[in-house]
């Protein structure tokens, strides 16, 4: 065996971790998933500081016009969901904001970067208590949603597919101008 | 790029991408971590590539490049000793376990050098174009790993 193949035979043995690559491989299906499929929610716990009893649930903004655009849907102690609407803008960047006043003043803000077309969520809690803590909430390519109040607080959400909490009613609710400005 | 084809580019390269980063880093978990990290540049990357030629290359490049920085970054994972990687693999030849110490006691530059060369039979040039130095400080790095590699492990690897 020349010097060429003793070195082949021995470092054909070196392999990277099938599960690490499989995790990138799956990481770059789930974000394409996610900026096609046009209902996800994001239920935020109850027990958050400041937040309506009800869950808030969010979803990615549907499309790139200016404009209102169905964010998300508030749901109430029965489960009916209500969307909750945003304005979409866009900064001089490109990069893309879409932000919802909700009905307890609060604002949820989803943001896009334009460049590597990461996305997340603020939800911004304008209660005088609360002293205008930011909360953040960031989505893992699991899935899963974390809200995080300045690096001491943090509450795990549920991010699932439309439609897994309960029924939908995609129209904003008679009070709309009460919960979206 | 459509996931077809990053997924067929992640797992034919993938193992050529962690073998660079271990022969940097000789740590299994920082060299996923550096595999994860270039496929996701690749995958975001925008870059027309002429060919797949073209497409390794840049891997490699990057490779390379990423490995370089863990090694300065401040959350370097410990190096763990070499005979305990060592005892992972599991070698067919003595002959080959002989040469895989002998290669990883190597100073690094002389392990990406001589893997280019021996593994993914790229030629002095080429090597120097990746790694964006002279080829003849390739020149100089491949016989003196050739000589340090001859002295260890006399009669196992050869004079060219």
């Amino acid at each position: 065996m020349n010097n060429k193949e003793l070195y082949k035979s021995t470092f054909s043995q070196i392999h990277a971790s099938n599960e690490k690559v499989t995790e990138v491989i799956k990481m770059s299906e789930t974000k394409k998933k996610r900026k096609l499929v046009s209902k996800k929610l994001i239920a935020i716990a109850a027990c958050v500081a400041c937040v309506a009893s009800a869950g808030i649930v969010a979803n990615a903004a549907t499309d790139g016009e200016l404009g209102k655009t169905v964010m998300g849907w508030f749901i109430n102690d029965n489960g009916k969901q209500t969307a909750i609407e945003g304005d979409v803008s866009y900064d001089e960047n490109g990069n893309k904001t879409t932000t919802a006043t909700l009905e307890n003043g609060n604002k949820l803000t989803l943001k896009e970067d334009s460049e590597t077309g990461d996305e997340y969520y603020e939800y911004s809690v304008s209660d005088e208590e609360a002293n205008n803590k930011r909360f953040m909430i960031s989505v893992d390519d699991s899935g899963k949603a974390t809200v995080e109040y300045d690096d001491k607080y943090s509450e795990e959400a549920v991010f699932g597919d439309k439609n897994t909490t309960g029924d939908v009613d995609e129209t904003p609710s008679k009070n709309s101008s009460d919960i979206v400005k | 790029m459509n996931d077809e084809e990053f997924t067929r580019i992640a797992l034919k390269y993938s193992d050529s991408i962690f073998r660079i980063a271990f022969n940097y880093s000789r740590n299994r978990s920082d060299s996923d971590d550096i595999v994860q990290n270039v496929l996701l540049k690749y995958y975001k990357c925008n870059k027309e590539f002429e060919n797949e030629e073209h497409i390794r290359n840049w891997l490699l490049r990057v490779a390379v490049n990423e490995s370089k920085k863990l090694l300065i970054s401040p959350f370097k994972k410990k190096v763990i000793p070499l005979d305990e990687v060592g005892e992972e693999l599991i070698f067919e030849h003595k002959e080959e376990s002989d040469l895989y110490y002998a290669v990883m006691e190597l100073p690094s530059k002389y392990r990406i050098s001589v893997y280019m060369y021996y593994y993914e039979d790229y030629s002095v040039d080429e090597i120097a174009d990746i790694l964006k130095v002279n080829p003849s400080t390739i020149r100089t790095q491949l016989m003196r790993a050739r000589e340090k590699l001859r002295s260890k492990l006399q009669g196992v690897w050869t004079d060219e």
